[in-house]
């Protein structure tokens, strides 16, 4: 798995946002809850936090628990938390088969995950 | 994927569920062997189960989403498993996966998982919100999933787990019987 770490900005508003690729389990998905944690911590006021699972090749129960748990933090701050997914990769069927798409704030792009300026 | 087009040259080793190889291609025969596999209780064993697991339901010529939820449910099987066996802190230990196609009828397949660990089987402890949420994954991916102590006197925990059925081998590779090219699928020697 790799994860980077980057800013973005669009439309005048900004992002951190957190690229995540290859598969996300037991194995690694230390590392997912260690980069989120991170990204809280660099966190500009206004910013949005963004977990980009676009190229993630598998994800199993303790990812999904990950990011249930990474979203719950960002509700206790008050601060929004947003995932980009693939429909069409391996990330959206286990999100959907653990009932979860309600739960997760999904979008389908980095661009559309960060909220537009005014 | 094999690339798609008219040189065979770059697809020497055509697939066994191809249903057009190329009349000078090796074409290997789908496999109908079990799958068995024994994995050190690590955390690395999920990512070994899951590449085995898919090269072998590949082999056998299983449809893509069905294979993606299979490979899904037997590593969250395996998971569980690595975990019974940190908690009873019984290292080494191993866990077995084995897999079998069994015939259905109506022209239908389904194959079977099973992966069993030896240590202590413990219903999930009502905070431990990943666990609880593997179980239900798995049985949204398979048609049954049965967990429960094995068929023998050993410690342990069988889970057990039967997939939806597909097209037989046999369809699915003669969906073309029809056609006035049939594929030609070299017998295993």
């Amino acid at each position: 798995m790799r994860i980077d770490t980057g800013r973005v900005v669009h439309a005048g508003r900004e992002a951190l946002v957190v690229t995540v690729a290859g598969e996300i389990d037991v194995l690694t998905v230390d590392r997912l809850r260690a980069a989120v944690a991170a990204g809280f911590e660099q966190l500009r006021d206004g910013a949005t936090l963004v977990i980009d699972m676009t190229d993630v090749t598998f994800l199993g129960s303790p990812g999904l628990q990950a990011l249930v748990d990474a979203t719950r933090a960002a509700r206790r701050r008050s601060e929004p938390l947003h995932i980009v997914v693939d429909h069409t990769r391996p990330v959206i069927r286990p999100i959907e088969l653990a009932g979860l798409d309600d739960v997760l704030a999904l979008f389908h792009t980095v661009d559309q995950a960060v909220p537009s300026g005014s | 994927m094999p690339p798609i087009g008219n040189d065979d040259s770059l697809r020497p080793d055509t697939s066994p569920c191809d249903r057009r190889p190329s009349k000078d291609a090796q074409v290997r025969a789908p496999s109908k062997q079990a799958l068995r596999l024994q994995l050190p209780a690590d955390p690395i064993a999920p990512s070994v189960a899951r590449n085995r697991v898919r090269h072998w339901l590949t082999g056998s010529c299983w449809p893509p989403g069905q294979q993606e939820d299979i490979v899904l449910a037997v590593s969250e099987a395996v998971s569980n498993a690595i975990e019974h066996a940190y908690r009873d802190g019984q290292f080494p230990d191993v866990v077995d996966i084995s897999g079998e196609v069994e015939a259905v009828p109506g022209g239908q397949r389904r194959v079977t998982f099973t992966v069993r660990d030896h240590g202590r089987w413990r219903a999930p402890p009502i905070d431990d919100e990943n666990r609880r949420r593997g179980i239900p994954l798995m049985q949204a991916c398979m048609d049954t999933v049965t967990i429960g102590q094995p068929d023998d006197d050993r410690a342990g925990t069988a889970v057990v787990l039967r997939s939806r059925v597909v097209p037989s081998l046999r369809r699915t590779l003669g969906a073309l019987d029809n056609d006035r090219d049939p594929p030609h699928v070299a017998t295993a020697t």
